[in-house]
């Protein structure tokens, strides 16, 4: 009982406290999606059809933010970007304050960048499984190149990224965890607010583990369900993962 | 730039010791405890399966940071308890937490990665062993596990990297390694070049990782790849086939 | 004939049956080579044939039956449980060893070299001296055409050189009988021959085999006794004269017309 107290919602309980939390952790892992996803097609494109430099460039990019700590990211963007605000707005006006950069917008920089690090792998590795026939049958008939990426390669491009995606996603999920080591109030910071006054960091951290926990069984539900989806009409794909 | 470098090289190379050290030692626990459980999980009569199963999706459904702090600082709540165990010791100390933590998550990855490896395994080559009167154990031995090991070599190196990139969390709980020296670094200099030689550092670590288990690879492959090995080869081959692949 | 088992027999099955997901494929199945006879096991696909060859060696595991090796014999299906306790499991192993397969896939071991995989089996069933098995490996490799390619590892081997091998690695374990599934049916028509060589030079040495197969000319003239399987019952069985000169039952004429 007495640990249900803790839990309880209202003033006695940290129970809404926690919730709120959660939706932060979710509404940074919703926020980062798009920009991870969208940019990361972009660098693999850039990897496929772009030229030398830009190759290069998109290469190397996607090879060193897969290979640093998310947590060191994290900090570059949050401590780098933030000077480099500062410097901007100094240059520009001399006489204004000192500003600081949210954690959130922080947290959606570091998190999609390295979203993007990784997912521009999976989308490449969707494309090259493209068969290249539908883009010729596609050319032959007159079609544009961007209206044959919209209509003809991107739909199979989802379906084909889909499993990897959806790791990626649950992966992203986990890490917001990380963001509230720059305080961001999300699950995490709460459970360690609540756990500064309780004193009872196995029943906070516990319950923090237990949401993320559900919240990622959730998805995986999900995401299987979508690939079925997705799937219908092709005789090997499935449910290979 | 360069003045940061000479002045805190040491603490830096010094984290780097620590993060390597974690990783190494936690990656080799998980090692050896991830091949029965995925045996066991992958067993046909397992009372043990749930548990895995269960043990698996939740150490891979849940952050490493809350699993870190579960494990350090939930402890806490439980100290007298631990004091009369006398393991007190063990959970009062943040290298030890971070050690424990480590091991189980890349335990729960590897378990996963090796149930795919043994589920990949030609079956005909099973059968082939099976039809000869091979024994389960020497079946496990010479065909199975070092076939399953091929097949998994390059996610177990995918995970080791994971778990070097992970470790990045322990400063958090006050633990110096390159994250942590990174970040005490930076809270008396205001320099931001640190952090640029702290992801120098990781690079190197990890692609000098990548190289490594690449050649690893190699060797472990070679039946994919060469035409005909050495003639030279023959009074060692008696011995491999024994051998097999130790884990 | 249960009685006393005359010391010629090397292997006898009685009444096997066995049944896929409610399907019956082999139903009462009576079958006994004396020892230095060639058997050759015909019948169209679904017959039952591969299911016969795989009970033998108990790769499956007979409904009920009998099964007798070189004086061990087995009653199968009566003691399902029985099936994993320590002591079955051995007599199980014993019988393995006595009887080598060779498989219609070859199934090598891709992570070893063509000598290793011949010396595996002798080096852990038979646990015989390792200086020893190889020398009578290469031997054995030498007799399949083998022994310059016994460094390499499968991948790299064509179909048929891959089935030499695998014969060689059958007979490394001086098996009473030797059990072929379909050795050609994996392999390009060009390479059908040099198999068929080997194996006939093994009939003619007098080694005890059976053999599951479609070619039926070689049947005809490399086995002692020919047994013609249709769903899942022998309905035919004699000397190979008999049943490719005169066939008895409609079923095989129609089989052997569609054959030539």
């Amino acid at each position: 009982m007495d640990w249900l107290t803790y839990l309880s919602f209202g003033d006695a309980g940290w129970g809404d406290e926690l919730l709120q939390g959660l939706g932060v952790t979710l509404a940074l892992a919703l926020t980062t999606l798009p920009v991870g996803l969208l940019l990361g097609l972009l660098v693999a494109a850039l990897v496929l059809f772009g030229a030398r430099p830009a190759r290069a460039l998109a290469l190397a990019f996607s090879t060193t933010l897969r290979g640093l700590p998310e947590l060191l990211t994290l900090f570059i963007i949050y401590h780098g970007v933030g000077m480099g605000l500062n410097a901007l707005l100094r240059w520009y006006n001399p006489a204004a304050g000192s500003l600081e950069l949210s954690p959130f917008i922080a947290g959606v920089l570091a998190l999609g960048l390295v979203f993007a690090a990784y997912s521009s792998e999976v989308w490449r590795g969707a494309w090259q499984a493209l068969d290249g026939g539908q883009r010729e049958a596609g050319q032959a008939m007159g079609l544009r190149r961007l209206t044959i990426f919209r209509v003809i390669e991107l739909p199979q491009l989802l379906r084909l990224a889909l499993p990897g995606l959806g790791n990626l996603w649950v992966n992203l999920l986990k890490d917001t965890a990380l963001v509230s080591v720059i305080a961001l109030s999300d699950l995490m910071r709460m459970a360690n607010i609540a756990v500064g006054t309780t004193k009872k960091p196995f029943l906070f951290f516990l319950v923090v583990c237990l949401a993320y926990w559900l919240v990622c069984l959730l998805c995986e539900c999900l995401l299987g369900r979508m690939e079925r989806r997705a799937n219908r009409g092709y005789r090997s794909g499935g449910a290979a993962a | 730039m360069m003045d940061i470098l000479t002045r805190f090289s040491a603490q830096l190379l010094a984290g780097a010791g620590l993060t390597l050290q974690l990783t190494v030692i936690a990656a080799l626990l998980a090692c050896a405890l991830a091949l029965p459980l995925a045996i066991a999980r992958c067993s046909e009569r397992g009372l043990l399966r749930w548990p895995i199963r269960l043990f698996v999706s939740f150490f891979r459904g849940t952050p490493l940071l809350a699993q870190l702090f579960l494990v350090y600082y939930g402890s806490g709540q439980f100290r007298a308890e631990l004091n009369q165990l006398g393991l007190w010791w063990f959970f009062r100390d943040p290298y030890y937490c971070a050690l424990l933590t480590f091991v189980l998550n890349s335990t729960a990855y590897q378990v996963e990665i090796l149930r795919g490896g043994l589920r990949a395994v030609p079956y005909g080559q099973i059968e082939a062993g099976v039809a000869m009167g091979l024994s389960r154990f020497n079946q496990y031995r010479t065909i199975i596990l070092p076939n399953a090991y091929r097949i998994a070599f390059p996610a177990l190196g995918n995970e080791i990297i994971l778990l070097l990139k992970g470790s990045a969390v322990v400063s958090v709980i006050t633990l110096f390694d390159v994250m942590g020296q990174t970040r005490r670094i930076f809270s008396q200099t205001f320099d931001l070049s640190v952090y640029l030689w702290a992801a120098l550092l990781y690079l190197l670590m990890t692609s000098a990782f990548v190289w490594l288990w690449h050649r690893l690879e190699l060797c472990l492959t070679r039946h994919q790849r060469v035409r005909q090995a050495p003639s030279t080869a023959t009074s060692l081959a008696s011995k491999r086939v024994s051998a097999g692949v130790s884990p | 004939m249960t009685a006393s088992i005359p010391q010629t027999t090397a292997l006898q099955v009685e009444n096997l049956y066995k049944s896929f997901a409610g399907i019956e494929v082999l139903k009462g199945v009576s079958l006994t080579a004396e020892k230095h006879d060639v058997i050759s096991i015909i019948g169209s696909s679904g017959s039952g044939k591969s299911t016969l060859l795989r009970c033998m060696n108990l790769l499956e595991f007979p409904d009920s039956g009998r099964l007798r090796v070189h004086g061990e014999e087995l009653e199968l299906g009566t003691n399902r449980r029985g099936v994993r306790s320590r002591r079955f499991q051995r007599q199980i192993e014993r019988i393995r060893a006595r009887l080598a397969m060779v498989f219609q896939s070859f199934n090598l071991w891709s992570h070893m070299t063509v000598l290793e995989n011949v010396m595996l089996g002798p080096c852990l069933v038979h646990r015989r001296p390792r200086d020893e098995v190889e020398d009578q490996a290469k031997k054995l490799l030498a007799r399949v055409g083998m022994l310059e390619k016994c460094q390499m590892y499968p991948d790299c081997l064509s179909g048929g050189q891959k089935q030499r091998v695998a014969i060689a690695r059958a007979l490394a374990m001086d098996p009473e009988v030797m059990l072929f599934d379909e050795p050609t049916s994996a392999l390009d028509p060009e390479l059908v021959g040099e198999v068929l060589l080997v194996i006939r030079e093994l009939a003619e040495e007098g080694r005890t085999m059976i053999m599951v197969t479609h070619e039926m000319r070689f049947a005809r003239e490399v086995s002692s006794k020919v047994v013609y399987l249709h769903q899942g019952r022998i309905e035919e069985q004699g000397s190979p004269e008999q049943l490719f000169n005169a066939p008895q039952s409609d079923n095989l004429r129609r089989l052997l017309a569609s054959q030539y």
